[in-house]
């Protein structure tokens, strides 16, 4: 059967930088359009949550055999985020779950591994793939009208009447001059030269792509959609040149909106390139970073593809529902630059391994006796009907609305984006739940009693020095 | 109190006891709950038959009550009171339980 994708998701956050207000910042030359930027209770795992919720909408998450994550901004050096994506996602355990990382062709290097680790075992019939980044550039250097944020996933999977094959890949290794980030020092990303990593980045792309054709026989006429990596516009359209491309073949819808956001980019160009599919379209992905990965796609059924298009958000459901950061400061504050003295909050890493279920995989109690969901599930005793021994774990909804809240001024001690809604959700099939509101401008006119909320998987605190995640909600996005 | 004494006022209808250890998987809330769960079937009652109860919490946070029993067993509306006093929390719960009642 052909290897291929079955479906694709995406995530961009909430806020969108105006290049504008970096450039008064600093007294830069003024550069135009917006990047994205994640909030402070953002990083590449959420994100890479937002992704896969987005990629498996209408699909069991049980059914998919490995999940891997690729980003070269880990939020752990040694713990791997893989098993916390796929636990949160609600995927089985016996599963193969693997992070890829340090450069940005982590996403299209874990790809092509997913092709062949399904091609090779017989009992692996589908990975799931997300792709994040959330590069913090040095403030007033040229990265940081570039270096931006987001997730993407693509489902890999080996079945019949798979809309997207995957019909070959070609690689080359690069030891290249940079960008750089030691991991023992560097708070930023680094480079010598720009002009020599344009260079090299040049050679890899076009060598890769050159030998993908070559090798499948096919000239750069017979390609339709060219979604490779770039992380300036200028760069873009030399390797559209050099690669002899048609007009309107390679991708660039991403750059001046959302900015270059690193290993997850080359799924994002594909995924906006998916919106009107053609027929047997021929399809060209290539990834960057010390070397370049190509894959060679095709269209096998366009209607299938559509389909995928309209059960989720997507690329441009997200890039849709974005907002503008009105503030510089507030992305410095977001990416937490400003080093302040915080409050520091308890944790315990027992605790939250034992409540796995409630506080990652979103699930509550429903009484056998009464039948009234619940949350949390740490009881024995219904609520309700006080039946002891009577509750079995239920999967909760993740829309709900407002039964009540309180703006907590002092949430924390972190005084970052206060005051924090603590809402009160009654999500949709039952269950109330305690949650804090993320996304939330002028919280003091715009939280309403009532008002529609979707759950979305956040940064909590990192108290104890370790990272504690919990959903949050927000005003609605438009997650299906 | 004591010169009265409390025979034949106060017994003990029923007991039990968890299981000690590391035990990773479960929370102080699930130990209480085994605890009475366990102890009620020792005394052959019925949880709704409970009209009171004394908790000895030592526990790291201030600001907890009796309602924590209430709230794990969900004998609503009945009076709960906590009783601290580090490692003997427990035993002065249970004193202070026989000689106000």
């Amino acid at each position: 059967m052909p290897i291929g994708i079955k479906s694709y998701g995406a995530y961009l956050p909430k806020y969108m930088l105006p290049r504008e207000s970096i450039g008064k910042a600093w007294d830069f030359p003024v550069v135009p359009g917006t990047k994205a930027v994640a909030m402070e209770d953002e990083d590449s795992l959420t994100m890479s949550v937002e992704a896969g919720l987005d990629c498996l909408e209408g699909i069991n998450p049980k059914t998919v055999d490995g999940l891997f994550f690729a980003s070269t901004t880990q939020v752990y050096t040694e713990k791997d985020s893989a098993s916390l994506i796929a636990t949160v996602l609600d995927m089985r355990e016996d599963i193969l779950t693997a992070d890829f990382s340090d450069s940005t062709k982590a996403g299209t290097t874990a790809l092509t591994r997913a092709v062949d680790t399904i091609k090779a075992n017989e009992d692996i019939k589908s990975i799931l793939v997300v792709a994040a980044d959330t590069r913090i550039p040095e403030p007033s250097t040229m990265w940081e009208f570039g270096f931006a944020d987001g997730a993407a996933a693509l489902l890999v999977a080996d079945e019949e009447n798979i809309p997207i094959s995957i019909d070959d890949y070609y690689s080359v290794s690069a030891n290249t001059t940079g960008p750089w980030k030691r991991a023992d020092k560097d708070e930023f990303i680094r480079t010598f030269e720009v002009k020599m990593d344009a260079m090299f980045y040049t050679q890899s792309m076009t060598k890769a792509m050159s030998e993908l054709l070559k090798r499948n026989g096919l000239k750069p006429e017979d390609i339709n959609i060219a979604a490779y990596y770039y992380n300036n516009p200028r760069m873009h359209s030399t390797i559209s040149k050099i690669m002899k491309f048609g007009q309107g073949v390679a991708q660039n819808s991403i750059f001046f909106q959302v900015g270059d956001t690193g290993t997850p980019m080359p799924f994002m160009l594909l995924i906006a390139s998916l919106r009107r599919p053609k027929q047997d379209d021929k399809i060209i992905m290539a990834g960057f970073g010390d070397g370049a990965d190509a894959i060679l796609m095709q269209v096998k059924d366009k209607d299938g593809v559509r389909q995928i298009g309209k059960g989720r958000m997507g690329f441009v459901g997200h890039q849709k529902s974005m907002a503008i950061l009105k503030n510089y400061n507030k992305f410095i504050e977001f990416k937490e630059l400003l080093n302040k003295d915080r409050y520091k909050r308890k944790s315990s890493a027992v605790t939250l391994w034992r409540d796995t279920a409630s506080v990652y995989k979103w699930y509550g109690l429903k009484c056998k006796n009464c039948g009234t969901v619940q949350y949390p599930d740490l009881m024995r005793t219904c609520s309700f009907c006080r039946a002891d021994d009577q509750l079995e774990h239920v999967k909760l909804s993740k829309k709900g609305t407002i039964f009540t809240f309180t703006l907590d001024h002092l949430v924390g001690g972190a005084y970052l984006n206060t005051p924090v809604p603590r809402c009160v959700i009654d999500l949709e099939g039952g269950g109330r739940v305690l949650v804090n509101m993320t996304e939330i401008e002028k919280p003091e006119e715009n939280v309403k009693i009532g008002m529609e909320v979707e759950m979305t998987f956040r940064k909590e605190h990192e108290g104890a020095e370790f990272k504690n995640y919990y959903w949050k909600c927000r005003p609605v996005r438009g997650r299906p | 109190m004591v010169r009265h004494g409390i025979r034949d006022k106060v017994a003990i209808i029923g007991c039990d006891m968890t299981k000690y250890g590391e035990l990773w998987d479960k929370s102080q809330y699930d130990l209480l709950f085994e605890a009475v769960q366990s102890a009620t079937k020792d005394a052959r009652i019925n949880k709704d038959e409970i009209d009171a109860s004394w908790v000895g919490i030592f526990y790291f946070f201030t600001g907890l009550s009796g309602a924590m029993v209430e709230d794990i067993l969900k004998l609503d509306g009945k009076p709960a009171t906590r009783v601290e006093n580090y490692c003997a929390s427990g035993m002065d719960a249970f004193r202070k339980k026989v000689y106000i009642s």
